[in-house]
C-alpha cells in the first residue's frame, strides 16, 4: 500500500516466503493505478527488470527473502554505481541457507549493509511498527530518488504475519509526498551538458547528487554502467575521475546524514539508568515488556532504531547510561556491534582506492602526514 | 521523431577497442542503420549492453544505455520496455552473456514476447577473456580451456527459442553489411520479442569460425524458397545441423506483444506530486 501511495508503478519478483505476499497485494492493485508487476523467472531476472524499469524513470521495486537477497546481491553493486533508485525489500526469515523458512530472524543486518564486492554506497532502512513500514516505505522511494541509490527496507517474519488495528487516519493518503529528487528535463538540460554536448548523469556537485533525465529527454541520450565511469557515463579507469566518482556516490550518503532526519524513537523513562536499544519488529514486544518490568520496580529507557545505514548517533546516550542492552533477533548481535562500533574511540585511516597499490614511499608520506596532524590537533 | 536522424547519429565519441576486423563493427553498424532507417533516434532509443566483447557496444552508440550484469540484459530491456512502451529497446550481448550465464533468461524473454530487439553477436568463443570455449563452440573446437574440444554440442538458440514460442528468429552475419541490417530492420518491426543471431568474427581467438568460412558456407533462406511464416518449415531449417543459414527462420505474423496482452501502455516516469488519485480506496479494503 506504501509503495502504490508512493508512486510505485513497477514490481517484479520471484515467489519466496515470507515475502509473496508483497507481489500478491500489488497483483490486481497496482494495474489500477497505472502499474504492472511481472513474475520473474528468477531473483536475478527480478532485480534487473527492476533496475531497467527504473532506468526507464518508473519508480520501481522487488521484494524478496534470504535467498532470494544472494541472488540479488549479484545486481546491487550495479545499481549504486549506474546512481540508479530502487526499492528492494527484504522480508527476513531464518537463514542460513534455506534456514526456516516460516520462523522469524533478524539475520539479515550485515548482509545488507555489507554485501556485494567491492564498497557500495547504500541506505537500510527497518520500520518498527505495520504502520510505520507504510510511511518508511513512501520515505524509501523518495530517498531512492533524491540520493539515486539502491534502498533496502527490511521487514521480517513477524512484521509480515502480524494483524493490527489502526484508525484509517493512520494511513492519511493526502499526508503522502513525492520527492523525485533532480530531474531535468528539455528546459532545464543545457546546464548539465559536457563541453560537447554530451549529458552529465554522474556530473561532479557538491552534495554528490547529479541530474538525471529520463529515456526521451531530448539531448539526454547517456549510458550508464557498471564499469567505473566519467561524468557522462563513458568507461574510464583515470585514477583522479576513478577518485571524483568513489566521492561522488559516497558525498551522498554524507548529504543525506545532514539532511535527513535519523532519529530513533523513544519509549520508557528517558532518565532512567539503563538503556534498552533494538531495531526493527521488537519495538512493540519491548514496549509491553516495560509495563512488566515497571511492576517489578525496573525502569529503563528504550531507543527503538528504524534507520540501520545511514542511523542516529548513539554515542551519547551510550556514554550517559550505566547498562546498555542492544535486543535483537539473531544470535551474533549484528546490531550490537554496530552500536560498539559507533561509540568507540576513533582511528586514523589511510585509504588509496585509485586502482593502483600502495607504494611505500607514499605509505611513509602519508603515515608522517597524519601523525603530525594529530600532533597539531 | 525527426525524419533527419542519420546512422551517424547513434555513434558515440567514443573509439571502439574491439580488434581490427572484429566482426562487431558490422554488427553494430547494421543495428545503427536499422534504428535510423526505423525512424527512431538517439533520445527514444534504450540500447542494454551485456558483459564480453560485446557488452562494449552501449559505449560506443549514442542513445540511452545500460550495460549491465554478466547475463542479465534481458531483463533490463524488459523492465525498461515495460517502463515505457514509448521507447524503442534494444537488448544486445555476445553468446556467452545470452545462452550461457543468461539461458534462463533467454527463454523467459522468448516467452514473455516483450516488444524488443535481441541482437546476439555470436563468435563461438570467448573473447574478452582470451579465448575459452564458448555455448555455441563446435565440440572438437579446441581452446585453452577445452585442449580437446568441449565434446559437448553446442547450443542451438534458434530451436531454444522455437521451442519456447518465439515469434521472431532470425540469423544474419555482420560481414553482408545490406542484408544484415536487413534482417535487423525486420526485428525492430516486428511486434513482439525480434530475435537475431548475428555471425559476427572473432579475428583473434577463433580461427575456425572465419569470414572466409561463413562466406563459402552460408546460404540464405531468402533464395531457399522458404516460408517464414510456416512454423514446421522454420523447425526443419532449425534442426538442420549440415548448413548455416542467414534470413528470417520465422515470424508469426499475428504475434501480440507482451504489453498488449497485459494492457501495459503507459509511460511510467510520470506520476502525481502525492499518492495517486484514488489511493484511499486501499485503505477502504480494510473497513
Amino acid at each position: 500500500m506504501g509503495a502504490i501511495a508512493a508512486g510505485c508503478r513497477f514490481y517484479a519478483g520471484y515467489p519466496i516466503t515470507p515475502a509473496t505476499d508483497v507481489m500478491t497485494y500489488l497483483t490486481g492493485r497496482i494495474e489500477r493505478y497505472g502499474g504492472h508487476v511481472v513474475q520473474a523467472e528468477d531473483e536475478l531476472s527480478a532485480i534487473n527488470m527492476a533496475l531497467g524499469a527504473a532506468r526507464g524513470g518508473a519508480r520501481s521495486m522487488t521484494a524478496t527473502s534470504g535467498p532470494g537477497i544472494d541472488l540479488m546481491t549479484e545486481t546491487f553493486g550495479l545499481i549504486a554505481t549506474s546512481e540508479t533508485p530502487l526499492v528492494i525489500c527484504n522480508v527476513m526469515r531464518s537463514g542460513p541457507s534455506t534456514g526456516m523458512p516460516t520462523k522469524q530472524e533478524q539475520g539479515d543486518l550485515n548482509h545488507m549493509l555489507y554485501g556485494g564486492h567491492g564498497e557500495i554506497p547504500r541506505f537500510v532502512l527497518a520500520p518498527t511498527t505495520i504502520d510505520e513500514c507504510f510511511w518508511k516505505t513512501v520515505e524509501a522511494f523518495n530517498l531512492a530518488e533524491k540520493y539515486q541509490i539502491p534502498v533496502y527496507l527490511t521487514a521480517d517474519l513477524s512484521m509480515a504475519v502480524t494483524e493490527e488495528t489502526f484508525s484509517p487516519d493512520a494511513f492519511d493518503m493526502d499526508d503522502v509526498e513525492v520527492d523525485r529528487g533532480f530531474v531535468v528535463d528539455e528546459s532545464s538540460i543545457d546546464d548539465h551538458l559536457s563541453e560537447s554536448g554530451g549529458f552529465q548523469p554522474h556530473e561532479i556537485t557538491d552534495d554528490g547528487i547529479s541530474p538525471r533525465a529520463f529515456p526521451g529527454t531530448a539531448d539526454g541520450a547517456h549510458m550508464s554502467t557498471g564499469l567505473e565511469h566519467d561524468e557522462q557515463g563513458r568507461r574510464t579507469e583515470d585514477t583522479a575521475m576513478r577518485v571524483s566518482q568513489v566521492d561522488k556516490r559516497n558525498q551522498k550518503v554524507d548529504t543525506a546524514r545532514e539532511r535527513e532526519d535519523w532519529s530513533p524513537r523513544e519509549f520508557g523513562d528517558a532518565d532512567a539508568e539503563s538503556l534498552v536499544i533494538t531495531w526493527g519488529s521488537n519495538e512493540g514486544a519491548l514496549v509491553e515488556a516495560l509495563d512488566l518490568l515497571a511492576d517489578d520496580g525496573v525502569d529503563v529507557r528504550v531507543l527503538s532504531v528504524p534507520y540501520i545505514f545511514p542511523r542516529p548517533d548513539l554515542t551519547e546516550d551510550v556514554e550517559a547510561a550505566e547498562n546498555v542492552i542492544v535486543v535483537e533477533c539473531n544470535e551474533t548481535g549484528q546490531f550490537a556491534d554496530l552500536v560498539e562500533h559507533d561509540v568507540l574511540e576513533r582511528v586514523d585511516r589511510v585509504n588509496k582506492y585509485t586502482g593502483v597499490r600502495f607504494k611505500a614511499d607514499e605509505l611513509a608520506d602519508e603515515i608522517k602526514a597524519t601523525l603530525t596532524e594529530e600532533v597539531e590537533a | 521523431m525527426s525524419s533527419d536522424i542519420r546512422f551517424t547519429d547513434f555513434k558515440s565519441d567514443k573509439q571502439p577497442t574491439w580488434c581490427p576486423g572484429c566482426g562487431d563493427f558490422g554488427t553494430m553498424n547494421g543495428m545503427m542503420k536499422a534504428l535510423a532507417e526505423t525512424g527512431n533516434d538517439p533520445d527514444n532509443t534504450f540500447v542494454v549492453a551485456g558483459i564480453g566483447c560485446s557488452g562494449k557496444i552501449g559505449t560506443y552508440m549514442h542513445s540511452y544505455a545500460l550495460h549491465g550484469v554478466h547475463g542479465r540484459a534481458l531483463p533490463v530491456g524488459t523492465g525498461v520496455k515495460m517502463a515505457r512502451p514509448d521507447i524503442e529497446v534494444m537488448v544486445a550481448g555476445g553468446d556467452g552473456d545470452g545462452y550461457s550465464i543468461g539461458a534462463g533468461h533467454f527463454v523467459h524473454a522468448v516467452r514473455r514476447n516483450v516488444d524488443m530487439t535481441y541482437v546476439v553477436m555470436d563468435n563461438r568463443i570467448y573473447g574478452l577473456t582470451k579465448g575459452q570455449a564458448s555455448p555455441t563452440s563446435r565440440e572438437d573446437f579446441e581452446t585453452s580451456t577445452s585442449p580437446d574440444g568441449p565434446k559437448q554440442p553446442p547450443v542451438n538458440p534458434h530451436a531454444l527459442a522455437l521451442a519456447s514460442g518465439a515469434t521472431f528468429i532470425a540469423q544474419s552475419f555482420s560481414s553482408d553489411a545490406l542484408r544484415h541490417q536487413e534482417i535487423i530492420q525486420k526485428a525492430v518491426e516486428h511486434d513482439g520479442f525480434g530475435f537475431v543471431n548475428v555471425y559476427s568474427p572473432c579475428v583473434t581467438f577463433n580461427d575456425v569460425d572465419t569470414y572466409d568460412y561463413f562466406r563459402d558456407s552460408l546460404v540464405d533462406l531468402k533464395e531457399e524458397d522458404h516460408d517464414p511464416t510456416d512454423r514446421e518449415a522454420a523447425k526443419d531449417v532449425i534442426l538442420d545441423s549440415d548448413k548455416e543459414y542467414q534470413g528470417i527462420f520465422y515470424q508469426n505474423e499475428d504475434s501480440v506483444p507482451y504489453h498488449e496482452q497485459h494492457g501495459v501502455d503507459e509511460d511510467m516516469s510520470v506520476i502525481p506530486d502525492g499518492a495517486p488519485e484514488g489511493a484511499t480506496d486501499l485503505v477502504r479494503e480494510f473497513y
